[in-house]
């Protein structure tokens, strides 16, 4: 059963088509993986998603209800949760703060206030978080602020998690690290997970399905294996100069 | 004069200092006679509007640079009404109108950020003053006389009273949802709607309960001359004085207002009968200092003392 | 209504649209630069004013004789101003949005120090002065000698400027920078140099703007803040760093002013004024930017 539905989705920035007519279904408890080369659109995908950005063109169905033209607070409220790529913390505020937050506006039946530092100082247990927890989040590592990112948006209860290159920039033992919080908080929360990432060993080790976006177009769908040998995915990355691998 | 705030996480120390030492200074006021009955009146005034101002303009970041017209308008109404509605009704009424007036401007206002947002709230202030000022002169009406008001001590209850209610009100907010959420505003807004934050919400509330003390403030300050006059009532020295004592005394803690009024007042305790030029040209000398060198102000200074590890950003 | 179309209210708006574009010209290189809001911009006007109130007083000087020196004195307090409060933040890798919210702390700060400071030194009473008050007439139309002059020494800095601007290897590293501050470094654009030079540009031209706003009106020592909204007004509208935009911007603001005032009365100068300049800021929230900002 699909939890995500995208039909037809299409965006445009003045002149330049960041999607095209995307069809995509996310099915539920899975792990949907994405990729692409820079400026494929994986991005403006979230964004649209989240409500962040308004599509152009095209319907989301999240639990089979349209989501098109929501708020972005009101589609978190629905059950879907963002990380940014470009990590955007509360600098000023603690790691536990951040995550609080969420927690108090980001779920359909709140905590009360007295409750969530407790529920916080779990989920950055979770996450690999909570030593730093009293620490302002504007001095956390880059590693810490991806973490940030992704306990902070587990703090709002998400049904779909997505995941923007959460593992960008990371070393290979922080990768590790971070693949096996993300099972763990899967399997606990019983979330559906879509997942960008340029690391592909990190990205077919995990999901079940991915999905390749080039140029707003998406050229190929299947499971890692069939990506694997897929012509058009072949000819879209090596025909261009982008490594597979992100380098470590 | 400083007051003992315990910063523990029961609230009932800070509800009871606050209160403790607002009766405590009414009450010497009153009694060292009518020059300090004056002196407190001011320092309750300024407590009130700056924690106001800060209700909204500390936990947002959106600095507010028009405060003045919450005051006016509720001086406005206050003046307007009087002796044709009692002064327990006016005085809220008042309150009441400048919260409406502000949740009316708020929606197109609140788009605006940033530095923008700082020179937009002035000019709408000096906009609404002259727009009164030529419906007052049109009407013949530019200045009306107020006999009969109530006396000084009075005032001075009412207003100590109001101070120490924006006191709790900065306070508790600070600790609730509601402030978590405007803190989340103020650091970043994109942030903060995708996990959930109604940001446009947020925003409009507390712009509009930040005007509702100073309409009620402008309306009793009103009552202290005994005539009502425009220019008066909306001087933007107010709101500039009132981001000033913000500023020095740090905002987003419920004491820094207390410091900067505290500040100030005793500045212009020292200067403002001999040398009110002065007494601006040192306030603003004072601002200028705090913003390079101390941009969390008094407040931030006497964290920073006490435990000398905390990072300030 | 005749007076309307007469010469008369052209000559006037000619005059006050010189002087905004002159203005607003200052206050556009200082934003562009270095994002910095000059909401003390007004009060400069105030001290060239004043310099030339006392210049004309004390030594019966012409006050245009004393414009290169009322010049010299607010460029001087530009460059200060430059060393004692906005070169360590510009340099401390702030975010734009921070520094654009300290400047316009800070200059408020300074905003109210000037006004106070003059206020202390010559008493908050207005003063006016006396000079090339003849009338001359044109047709219909008359005209002070003064207002002649403002309008023409106006005109003239501002050519000279553009000139500058656009012919010099100098104006062009100004231009850059307003477009881009980071690529203009790495091309090798002294960008230290051409903040100072920018600052004080800025800052000596709204000094002589000052000094031919008190030919024709009297000054006093809170006379600014009028002048510093008109100016932001004219940036807003004619687009940030777009110099022909903001002289355009100058020019309309001057006739909108002079004709709505006439239509109606000169009480709803301020309205107007404020009106406008609160309707073009929520309009365009992006306001000065111009360029949108990255979000
Ligand atoms: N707000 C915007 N305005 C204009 N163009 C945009 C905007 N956001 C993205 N784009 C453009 O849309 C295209 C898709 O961008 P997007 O960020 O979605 O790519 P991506 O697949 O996430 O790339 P990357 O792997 O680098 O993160 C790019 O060409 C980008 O420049
Ligand atoms: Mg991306």
């Amino acid at each position: 059963m699909s939890l995500l539905s995208i039909k037809s989705l299409s965006k445009n920035f003045g002149g330049l088509q960041a999607l095209n007519q995307i069809t995509l279904d996310v099915t539920e408890g899975s792990v949907h993986g994405l990729m692409g080369a820079n400026g494929a659109g994986k991005t403006t995908l979230f964004s649209i998603i989240a409500g962040n950005q308004r599509a152009t063109t095209g319907t989301i169905l999240f639990a089979g209800q349209p989501i098109n033209g929501l708020r972005p607070d009101q589609v978190c409220k629905r059950g879907i949760s963002r990380t940014f790529q470009i990590v955007r913390p509360f600098a000023g505020l603690t790691v536990r703060e951040n995550v609080e937050i969420a927690i108090l506006y980001g779920r359909q039946t709140p905590p009360k206030v007295s409750e969530a530092a407790a529920l916080a100082q779990d989920i950055l247990a979770d996450i690999g978080l909570d030593a730093l927890s009293d620490q302002p989040a504007g001095s956390l590592t880059l590693s810490g602020r991806k973490r940030l990112e992704v306990a902070r948006a587990l703090g709002t209860e998400p049904r779909l998690l997505m995941l923007d290159e959460v593992m960008a920039g990371l070393t290979p033992v922080e990768v590790t690290d971070m693949i096996a919080s993300l099972r763990r908080v899967k399997d606990s929360h019983g979330l559906t997970i879509l997942i960008i990432e340029h690391v592909m060993s990190a990205l077919t080790d995990m999901s079940d399905t991915i999905t390749v976006l080039h140029h707003g177009e998406k050229i190929a769908q299947g499971t890692p294996k069939q990506i694997a040998d897929n012509a058009a995915v072949q000819e879209a990355y090596f025909g261009i100069a982008e490594p597979l691998e992100a380098p470590a | 004069m400083t007051i003992p705030f315990i910063s523990t996480n029961s609230s009932l120390p800070a509800v009871s200092a606050t209160v403790i030492g607002a009766v405590l200074i009414v009450g010497l006021g009153v009694t060292m006679g009518s020059y300090w009955t004056v002196v407190a009146l001011n320092l309750f005034m300024w407590i009130a509007l700056t924690q106001s101002w800060s209700l909204f303009s500390g936990m947002t970041g959106y600095i507010s640079l028009g405060h003045v017209v919450a005051y006016g308008i509720g001086a406005y109404l206050v003046a307007v009404t009087f002796k044709m509605i009692p002064l327990w009704l006016s005085i809220p009424l008042g309150g009441l109108a400048a919260g409406l007036f502000a949740l009316i401007v708020a929606i197109p206002v609140l788009r605006v950020r940033g530095p923008y947002f700082v020179i937009l709230t002035f000019g709408l202030a000096e906009l609404v003053k002259y727009i009164l000022l030529y419906t007052e002169t049109t009407f013949g009406k530019s200045s009306r006389l107020l006999f009969g008001a109530p006396k000084t001590e009075v005032l001075l209850y009412w207003v100590a009273a109001l101070a120490v209610i924006a006191t709790l009100i900065t306070y508790f907010v600070g600790r609730s949802r509601f402030g978590k959420g405007l803190a989340a505003v103020r650091e970043d807004e994109t942030a903060a709607e995708t996990i959930g934050v109604p940001v446009t919400r947020l925003k409009v509330l507390a712009f509009a309960a930040s005007a509702v003390i100073p309409g009620m403030i402008g309306g009793l300050m009103a009552m202290r001359s005994t005539y009502f006059d425009v220019l008066q009532v909306f001087n933007p020295t107010i709101s500039f004085s009132i981001v000033t004592m913000a500023i020095i005394g740090g905002a987003g803690d419920a004491r820094g207002p207390i410091l900067g009024a505290l500040f100030m007042l005793g500045l212009a305790e020292l200067l403002w009968s001999t040398a009110p030029q002065l007494y601006f040209i040192l306030l603003g000398l004072f601002l200028i200092g705090f913003v390079l060198f101390a941009p969390n102000g008094l407040i931030g200074l006497i964290k920073r003392r006490k435990q000398p590890k905390g990072s300030v950003s | 209504m005749e007076s309307l179309l007469s010469g008369q209210l052209l000559f006037a708006a000619l005059v006050l649209g010189g002087l905004y574009a002159l203005i607003a010209l200052g206050l556009n290189l200082v934003y562009g630069t270095m994002r910095l809001l000059n909401i003390a911009h007004g009060d400069l006007l105030m001290i060239g004013g004043y310099g030339a109130f006392w210049c004309f007083t004390l030594t019966g000087m012409s006050p245009l004789l004393g414009l290169p020196v009322i010049a010299a004195i607010t460029a001087g307090l530009g460059i200060a101003l430059y060393y004692l409060l906005f070169r360590g933040q510009l340099s401390s890798g702030k975010p734009i949005p921070q520094i654009e919210a300290n400047s316009l702390l800070l200059f408020f700060g300074v905003s109210v120090v000037t006004q106070n400071v003059i206020a202390l030194a010559f008493s908050a009473t207005p003063r006016a002065y006396r000079y090339l008050d003849d009338v001359y007439h044109f047709g219909q139309v008359a005209m002070t000698g003064n207002r002649i002059a403002a309008l023409a020494i106006a005109l003239t800095c501002l050519v000279a400027i553009i000139l500058v601007l656009n012919r010099t290897m100098f104006g062009m590293s100004i231009k850059a920078l307003i477009q881009n501050r980071d690529a203009a470094r790495i091309v090798g654009i002294n960008v230290e140099r051409v903040q100072l030079t920018s600052i004080a540009l800025g800052f000596g031209v709204a000094g002589i703007a000052g000094g031919l706003v008190s030919m024709a009106e009297q000054i006093s020592p809170f006379m600014g803040f009028p002048f510093t909204i008109a100016s932001f007004v004219v940036i807003i509208m004619g687009g940030l760093g777009n110099v022909f935009g903001g002289i355009i911007a100058g020019f309309l603001l001057a006739f909108i002013e002079i004709y709505a005032v006439a239509l109606t009365s000169a009480n709803m100068r301020s309205i107007l004024l404020y009106g406008i300049f609160v309707a073009v800021l929520i309009l365009r929230p992006q306001g000065l930017l111009g360029k949108a900002r990255q979000s």
